[in-house]
């Protein structure tokens, strides 16, 4: 059974309980951050921030306030899977695009891959990390922790068919159904105040065409096995190094 | 029963899903292995229901709780941080008791200073030194220094006669509460049985110098409704808010300061049913959600408010409308008066307000028609536009003016007291409300209840008493009694029969709750020998401390002026950031001998404390709390404070106990040698002394009572909670004597069947015609007051809106009500709240037919009717503690016939529950409850600086205004520097400000209706010269204009026009009009949310929002360092620039407007000298002194970045490492 989560803008106050509510479930540390021109905070993903709201000033004479939930939009078809030569990116029956730590060497193909710019790569552990759509809370009958969280119902979750047939019998243009190259989305976005503005890059900014990236995904198909245990051996020393720097520096 | 909740289905364990995914060190907190336990968030005043995931003294997560109708569930970011307040979690706390070791600044010196980080340079000399202490050395400490307060400043109880407030030969007994030496300042996140205690205390010691929060955040909306409804409080619940049809924003940012109260706004708004309507001069959260913004200058709030009316009676006509004749009449202005207020409303026509506020003609056109169209009269009471404001409202020296005006709409436009209709000042603490109602307040005692000012009002009191304790229609005042209390009787010789208007009304309710203090705090107020009340000899003896006494914001004044204030107690303040112009703040404090702070971590107001004693936060107390829509609902206790800190109520009652101990706390009874009142009442026909009963003097403090925790059976909440309900009519009604059950605890949201007490109109059989969804009230959750009732004012809401009829039987005998009820069926027609009965121990209503304006302070009592019967309340009570711990009251009653009595126990009426008091509300009581449209705040005539002054209303000050207008206009001529001397030459040639001498008097406006007021800084010298400051009408204030003389430089500290701004303005800089703001993400002054690393994350550094074309003249861009500077002071801060401040055109100007949040401080893990309140001016309102923060004048300028100073703990306090499991 797919899943799906659904972001919607109209009713987003930008409170971000989402995205605590994301760093406290995952038990991700605080980063240090500092003054930021427009409210987000941190400016962007990190592998300690799974999820952010992006606040931007629309300016037309009137001015306009718009908030955009970002996080990892677990594909249909993720490259990030494809990518990842170790299998510690899966893709799960409900939708759910996650990372198993343990199985992570660090390789970061699925960084190059996401045409999302999704994974990110923690230097301290040599892992990535990222937006796991709460699949253990899933299992575990409950909603994604930043779903629970917000609010103003700005976030919604259900069965993907479900949801998609209930925000279009209401009206709603929905973002992410369906995707060039990554074949559709189980994190979607759904308007009825912004219809055309989602993939607008004056207001939202949605890629229209996720475009996969360079290198990594035809890279690991043309080599096969070999060169991802090349890739693996490659990252296990990139992480040692990490590691090392990091005790050095403390 | 919307639409988009079912879009969130709840979803099923699914048998794909039991295989769980190991997500390693991510995610997966086993929930399943932790003790749920339940509370009510600690910041804002939804009243959000929390569930913990806890383990031990551990906290693992929270979530919304889903059975809370506030919240559904849902949290903000503030809520959901919550976790990171813990000790367990959080290295930061405070966990032992401290005695500072090293020297303290010198006050002097912050007077002197202008510049932020010349201040913080020399503070940070001072940094404290702590010594941990024990609870008793510290205790100790303190009361040592207290001791040597009291006698340097000489407090005595006894007073010889002097006509005036002392007029017995033998003698008065008081203390004169504004003489007190010892401020106290006990903040708004206190639990209520901890502001009753502390207000108690104070009452105890004999002082009045006792103030919070409140005075700086509502005081203004508190004294503006109350004065105009009855009561001073948000109108509406946060659910009924779903039901409004246009929800005007207007001084508030909801979705900044109320997250989750967007919950029903936004539902509403998409399903189509409201409108969002958003006036601000900052672009916020809010207004990103508006269907309808424009943005308007700071404090021009009636200006905008009176256009509404102007187009509601000279566009649409409502005058003439049926509903508005009708509605009318629920207020104290007849038709004839109403065309008089209507011109003082022509006044403010589109033009005239847009030139004001800014807003331009035709966005005014807009909201107004929205508006308009929408409201009660012109729905015929179907569909209700409703206000919402906070500080932008308040914040000003015309705060009760704005919040007056606000009210004037509704009333004039029949949206009060419906479902979907009203007015929401939401509170910002999440005790806020609870914490005013039960007065840690200069000016009132624990619910609202005056304070004396001389024996007179002690002797009529005592008359009163002998009466048999009687409602005002059951009271024969003497005709000294009625000339002491101003009431109106028509008297032949002392045979007096009173007129009972809301005077009569009112003194009979103080004096109620004069005698609930007296037998609930063991003290005692009248004469000795009690039952010669006018004799003369008679000693006057009052417990119940005289005078109003300093506030949050005069207390500067009582310190650094008057020196009368010596020392402080402080309870979860931190004034050092949050009081206007910071620096006198400083300067007071480092003053102080004494300064003791009692608070969870070590904040900026703690840099001047002698002593430092760990709090508790929230969830590590239990107790209850009031939030926002006046709803009290349990908090409890979730893990334990860490170290050695106690809950605040812990800290205040042993302290007490200390101090008694120590022989510091003496009652005047005491002093007078009086330690037992002889209860008695005199026979109305016979004249004969009855003594009812006998009762100790001895002040009650005793808390213990077992519990599972060791604290909580030293000093128990819940006792203090029976206390509040016996002690507070206002919260009377809270605890089910019958059953001995708190109804604060109740936590069921579901509805009530049609035939309980308000069932009607809660169970959801109605649907509201606005929105098309059954209705809800929600009467079992927690409990509400007055009386349980959840809309204020509804007393026509069944009829009006859904055109239904409702009864209720009182059958003969069953019920403690009087005649007119008793064996009645009788007709609602609104919501009617409900009491324990004292017979049944059931639910009965209470305001019959329905709740009106001003009930609850009008009351009738069924065990003391004139000639018939005579009644202490509770029936007497001999001994607090049995009353308390124990639920028992003596019970007796005095049946009275021509010639006889006897004394029997109520019991033998039928009275079950005699502690369960016998109030009753009929429709008598319930029509005396009339709105007062008109309200003059100055009346009569007083001597004011030596001339005469009579205070004339709006009707005789008319034809005087515009002489005044142009006197004042043609003093000021063209030159913003004769701006100051001709306010100076007005004073002092009339005495009164906004005042014109005619015919040897002067005349004097009452304010008995708003008008548009320039802020005490104004940036248009044009406006102010036709709508002059008001704020010179206010003593205090004057301090500005006449300077005093050990603080001559306040003179200089406030620029009464941009010309007077721009002589002390760098060259390179530009002048602004400045407002501060908090933040959805940090809390007031931050000490807490700053220490919290997943709020400071957010937000971690300070700034100011300013205006693009602005910052494009200056060549700022967002992150340089800007310089901003006032009267008072200058700050450093980042920029952050913005089209969401506004460029405004005002009488053909150009203002800018820039907003710096202010939550930022010098201590904690987030720091910075730059204290936005540093700018502030302490001007406050001419009513309640609260300050305009909310608009003032200064410049910005870029300055170097090595001014800006801002630091942070090298290693936050990281959750993870911390250990979670
Ligand atoms: S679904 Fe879970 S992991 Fe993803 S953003 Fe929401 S809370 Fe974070
Ligand atoms: S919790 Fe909801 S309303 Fe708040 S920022 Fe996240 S999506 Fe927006
Ligand atoms: S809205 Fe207020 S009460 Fe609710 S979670 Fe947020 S801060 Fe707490």
């Amino acid at each position: 059974m797919e899943y799906a989560s659904v972001f919607i803008p109209d009713r987003c106050i930008g409170c971000r309980a989402c995205q605590t509510a994301c760093k406290i479930w995952n038990q991700r540390p605080v980063e240090k951050t500092s003054f930021s021109p427009d409210f987000t905070n941190p400016p962007s993903l990190t592998p300690d921030s799974f999820t952010i709201i992006k606040f931007k000033e629309v300016f037309d004479g009137e001015v306009k306030w718009i908030m955009l939930k970002e996080q990892c939009m677990h594909c249909n078809d993720p490259p990030c899977v494809s990518a990842c030569p170790t299998g510690a990116m899966t893709k799960t029956e409900e939708g759910a695009v996650y990372v198993r730590p343990e199985k992570c060497i660090g390789c970061q193909y699925c960084v190059e891959a996401c045409p999302f710019d999704v994974p990110k790569y923690d230097e301290g552990s040599g892992k990535v990390y990222k937006c796991t759509m709460c699949i253990d809370r899933i299992r575990d009958g409950k909603l994604p922790a930043c779903v629970e969280a917000c609010p103003t119902q700005a976030l919604v979750f259900g069965k993907k068919d479900e949801v998609i047939q209930k925000l279009k019998s209401e009206g709603f243009e929905i973002y992410g159904e369906r995707l060039p190259n990554v074949g559709g989305t189980h994190w979607l976005y759904a308007t009825k105040e912004f219809k055309g503005k989602l993939t607008d890059p004056k207001y939202f900014g949605l890629p229209e065409s996720p475009a996969a990236k360079e290198g990594a995904l035809p890279a690991i198909r043309e080599f096969g096995v070999g060169v991802a245990g090349l890739a693996i051996l490659a990252s296990l020393l990139h992480a040692a190094y990490w590691r090392a720097k990091k005790e050095e520096s403390k | 029963m919307l639409g988009a909740s079912a879009l969130a289905p709840a979803i099923a364990k699914a048998e794909a899903f039991e295989e769980k995914v190991d997500l390693g060190s991510i995610g997966t907190l086993e929930l399943s292995k932790t003790v749920e336990r339940r509370s009510i968030c600690m910041w804002c005043s939804v009243g959000c229901g929390l569930i913990f995931y806890t383990k031990g003294n551990d906290v693992l997560d929270v979530e919304g709780d889903p059975d809370n109708p506030l919240n559904r569930g849902k949290l903000c970011v503030k809520g959901k941080a919550s976790i990171a307040m813990f000790g367990s979690k959080n290295p930061l706390r405070l966990k032992n008791p401290m005695i500072r070791t090293n020297p303290k600044p010198d006050y002097k010196k912050f007077i002197e200073m202008k510049d932020a980080d010349e201040m913080y340079n020399y503070l940070k000399q001072f940094k404290p030194v702590w010594k941990e202490v024990t609870w008793e050395e510290a205790f100790a400490y303190i009361s040592k220094k207290w001791k040597e307060l009291l006698k340097e400043s000489n407090v005595k109880a006894y007073h010889e006669y002097d006509g005036k407030v002392c007029d017995s030969k033998a003698g008065c007994y008081f203390y004169e509460g504004n003489k007190y030496p010892i401020m106290i300042m006990a903040g708004a996140k206190l639990l209520n049985e901890e502001a009753y205690v502390i207000r108690k205390m104070s009452m105890l010691f004999g002082s009045n110098n006792i103030d919070h929060d409140a005075r700086r955040c509502h005081s203004s909306t508190v004294a503006g409704l109350a004065a105009t409804l009855g009561f001073g409080a948000q109108t509406q619940s946060f659910p009924d808010v779903g039901y409004i049809a246009v929800y005007l924003i207007l001084g508030g940012n909801p979705a900044d300061a109320h997250p989750v109260s967007m919950k029903p706004v936004i539902e509403s708004k998409e399903r189509g049913t409201l409108k969002l309507v958003v006036v601000d001069p900052k672009f916020g959260r809010t207004a990103a959600k508006a269907n309808l913004f424009a943005f308007h200058r700071p404090g021009t709030d009636v200006a905008l408010l009176y256009y509404i009316l102007h187009y509601a009676f000279y566009e649409k006509k409502i005058d003439q409308l049926e509903a508005f004749k009708e509605y009318i009449k629920r207020t104290n202005v007849d038709m004839e008066e109403i065309n008089e207020f209507k011109e003082l409303v022509k006044r403010y026509d589109a033009n005239e307000v847009s030139k004001i506020t800014g807003v331009p003609v035709d966005k005014l056109k807009k909201i107004a028609e929205l508006y308009v169209n929408n409201s009660g009269v012109a729905t015929n009471f179907k569909r209700f536009s409703s206000i919402e404001w906070a500080m932008g409202l308040t914040q000003h020296t015309t705060g009760v003016q704005n919040i007056r005006a606000a009210a004037i709409v509704q009333l004039a436009l029949g949206n009060m007291g419906f479902p979907g209709g009203g007015l929401n000042p939401y509170r910002g603490h999440n005790n806020v409300q609870g914490t005013t109602d039960m007065c840690i307040l200069a000016h009132v005692f624990p619910g609202y209840i005056k304070i004396p000012s001389n024996s007179k009002q002690i002797r009529a009191y005592q008359e009163w008493k002998l009466q048999g304790f009687p409602d005002a229609f059951n009271w024969k005042p003497s005709q000294s009694a009625c000339k002491a209390l101003g009431l109106k009787c028509s008297c032949n010789g002392n045979e007096c029969s009173l007129e009972v208007n809301s005077k009569a009304l009112l003194w009979s309710w103080w004096f109620m709750n004069w005698r609930r203090f007296e037998l609930t705090m063991g003290t005692f107020v009248g004469t000795e020998p009690e039952d010669r009340p006018w004799d003369e000899n008679s000693k006057v003896i009052s417990d119940l401390p005289f005078f109003v006494g300093y506030n949050e914001i005069t207390y500067v004044k009582g310190t650094l002026v008057d020196d009368v204030l010596k020392g402080i107690l402080l309870f979860a303040e931190n004034p050092a950031v949050s009081d206007p112009n910071a620096k006198l703040t400083w300067a007071s404090l480092s003053k102080m001998k004494l300064v003791v702070l009692a608070d969870v971590f070590e904040t900026e107001t703690a840099w001047f404390a002698d002593v430092l004693l760990p709090g508790a936060i929230q969830y590590e107390k239990e107790g209850s709390i009031t939030n926002s829509n006046r709803w009290l609902q349990w908090s409890d206790r979730v893990a334990l404070p860490p170290g050695d800190a106690k809950p605040d109520l812990w800290i205040m009652v042993k302290l007490y106990e200390r101090l008694r101990q120590d022989g510091i706390v003496r009652l005047p009874s005491e002093e007078a040698g009086k330690n037992k009142e002889e209860v008695t009442v005199i026979h109305p026909y016979t004249k004969e002394k009855i003594v009812m009963y006998e009762r100790p003097i001895e002040p009650y403090m005793d808390y213990s009572y077992p519990s599972q925790w060791e604290d909580f059976s030293e000093v128990n909440p819940r006792i203090v909670y029976r206390e509040i309900d016996a002690a507070v009519d206002l919260y009377n009604g809270m605890y089910d004597w019958a059953h001995m059950y708190p109804l604060a605890k109740r936590r069921v949201a579901q509805p009530r069947s049609v035939k309980e007490v308000d069932g009607l109109l809660d169970s959801g059989a109605l649907k509201h015609p606005n929105t098309n969804t059954p209705l809800r009230l929600y009467k079992d959750w927690g409990w509400s007051w007055p009386k349980n009732v959840r809309i204020l004012y509804n007393l026509w809401t069944l009829e009006k809106t859904f055109g239904m009829e409702d009864y209720w039987e009182f059958p003969k005998g069953k019920y403690a009500v009087g005649e007119s009820l008793d064996g009645r069926r009788v007709r609602i027609t609104g919501e009617t709240g409900e009491i324990v009965d004292s017979k049944t121990g059931t639910l009965r209503p209470a305001f019959v037919p329905g709740h009106n304006f001003y009930l609850g302070k009008f009351y009738k009592r069924a065990w003391t009717v004139y000639g018939k019967q005579m009644t202490d309340l509770f029936g007497g009570v001999a001994n607090p503690s049995e009353l308390m711990k124990e639920g028992k009251s003596l019970g007796i009653t005095v049946l009275i016939n021509k010639n006889g009595y006897k004394v029997v126990k109520l019991s033998e009426l039928g009275v079950r529950y005699p502690v369960q008091e016998s109030v009753y509300y009929d429709p008598e009581v319930v029509e005396k409850g009339k709105a007062l449209f008109k309200k003059p705040y100055f009346v009569g005539t007083k001597v004011v600086e030596g001339k005469k002054v009579k205070y004339v209303d709006w009707k005789e000050w008319k034809e005087y205004h515009d002489s005044f207008i142009s006197e004042f206009s043609s003093c000021v001529g063209n030159d913003p520097n004769n701006y100051r001397p001709c306010v100076k030459k007005f004073i002092e040639k009339y005495g009164e400000w906004f005042a014109i001498g005619r015919k040897g008097v002067t005349l004097a406006y009452s304010l008995d209706y708003p008008m548009h007021f320039e802020p005490a800084e104004s940036p248009s010298l044009e406006l102010a010269k036709k709508y002059p400051q008001i704020a010179w009408r206010k003593p205090f204030n004057k301090m500005f204009i006449f300077p005093p003389k050990v603080l001559p430089q306040l003179g200089a500290e406030i620029a009464l026009t941009l010309g007077e701004l721009e002589r002390q303005m760098p060259k390179d800089a530009k002048p602004i009009v400045l407002t501060t703001n908090r933040l959805e993400e940090h809390w007031h002054t931050g000490a807490l949310s700053r220490n919290n690393p997943y709020l400071a994350e957010l937000v971690p550094e300070p700034f100011a929002h300013i205006p693009e074309p602005l910052a494009k003249e200056l060549g700022i861009k967002s992150g340089d360092v800007v310089e901003i500077g006032s009267a008072r002071a200058k700050i450093y801060v980042r920029a952050m620039v913005t089209h969401r401040m506004p460029k405004l055109d005002i009488a053909g100007e150009t203002v800018y407007n820039v907003n710096i949040p202010w939550p930022f401080g010098y201590a904690g893990s987030h720091r910075t000298p730059s204290v936005a309140n540093l700018l502030t001016p302490e001007v406050g309102d001419i009513i309640t002194s609260i300050q305009e923060s909310k608009v003032f004048l200064g410049w910005i300028r870029k300055a170097p970045k090595d001014k800006y100073v801002f630091e942070r703990e090298a290693e936050l306090p990281n959750i993870r490492e911390e250990g979670w499991l």
